[in-house]
């Protein structure tokens, strides 16, 4: 049984409920055609989504991926069963459409333009040495295979705890631990090549 | 809860990782009103979102339909009260063919009807 949060906040968080029972109770409101607590759901996730999306992809087309994954939920909202937490199912989604656009960008992105988006990029950061770092990490993320990419993104970087992951990726815990230790191994080897002694 | 890295290179790591992760670009302001708009869309143009019913609903339909049919059945299959003159042509009839047919049969009948019985094995 549900129950109907009382106090709501101006940004859209339930006060004295989990994030969970919120998240619950905003869906079942969208099931009821309430598109107003589909906004809220946005507001609550879209940050997390933007970043798992970035960091997978690290498309200029961001925006319209962030808007691809929203619509997705909206529509499959009526299969959402509720067996997982909403947020598991919705970075599940993200990373589908992640993974479409990763082999789009295979079969059709240009050297020129991956160029063109680092040094916008770069131009956005304050500071020089944050900057090189910055590019280090990113540059280590591509090298990574996709799996162990999403794995060091969700896990270390999202701070998704490892059974969520799981979850999302629909693969064992056992599975998750043995590819984040040759993700963070592989990262520390790229990190040591460009001379960085963590 | 995260679990916690194992050792301390990866702790460094994970915190380098956390520390230096690429900067997300921000949104474009119109980007909610765009997800929504699409949505809202989506609302009025398609059937609206709703949980797939459960088959129980279908239990008390099955049931008035069953009860429907029976009473259907059960006066299309009892044949209608006989009018006063069918009754009276069949009380005639009655009354024109009873005679003989009440009480004990007499002897002589059972008798002539065994001696009228030839057996052609016999002759």
């Amino acid at each position: 049984m549900l129950v109907v949060p009382t106090n709501v906040s101006n940004d859209g968080q339930f006060e004295g409920k989990s994030e969970s029972e919120c998240d619950a109770y905003l869906v079942q409101q969208c099931l009821r055609g309430n598109s107003q607590s589909f906004r809220q759901l946005y507001r609550r996730h879209q940050q997390r989504v933007r970043s798992i999306l970035y960091q997978l992809c690290d498309s200029s087309s961001l925006d319209d991926l962030v808007q691809e994954v929203f619509l997705r939920a909206w529509k499959g909202l009526p299969k959402f069963r509720g067996s997982a937490k909403f947020s598991t199912w919705l970075y599940r989604i993200a990373w589908n459409v992640a993974s479409n656009q990763r082999q789009k960008t295979i079969q059709g992105r240009t050297q020129f333009q991956a160029l063109t988006e680092k040094t916008s990029t770069q131009q956005d950061a304050p500071d020089l040495m944050d900057l090189h770092y910055q590019d280090l990490v990113q540059r280590g993320l591509a090298t990574l295979s996709f799996d162990h990419r999403t794995i060091l993104v969700l896990h270390d970087l999202e701070e998704v705890p490892q059974k969520e992951v799981a979850q999302i990726l629909d693969i064992p815990v056992g599975t998750v631990k043995s590819r984040l230790f040759h993700a963070r191994a592989a990262m520390r080897q790229f990190l040591q090549q460009q001379g960085l002694q963590l | 809860m995260t679990s916690s890295p194992n050792d301390e290179q990866d702790l460094k790591l994970v915190n380098f990782l956390r520390q230096h992760h690429p900067e997300v670009p921000v949104a474009s302001p119109d980007l909610e009103r765009r997800i929504l708009q699409d949505i809202e869309t989506l609302r009025t143009t398609s059937i609206p979102i709703q949980r797939r019913r459960s088959p129980v609903w279908l239990v008390p339909s099955v049931i008035a339909a069953g009860m429907v049919a029976a009473i259907v059945g059960y006066h299309s299959l009892v044949p209608p009260s006989p009018t006063p003159a069918e009754l009276a042509k069949l009380e005639r009839f009655m009354e024109n063919n009873w005679q003989g047919t009440v009480g004990d049969p007499p002897e002589a009948d059972v008798f002539s009807m065994t001696d009228s019985i030839t057996d052609p094995m016999m002759n």
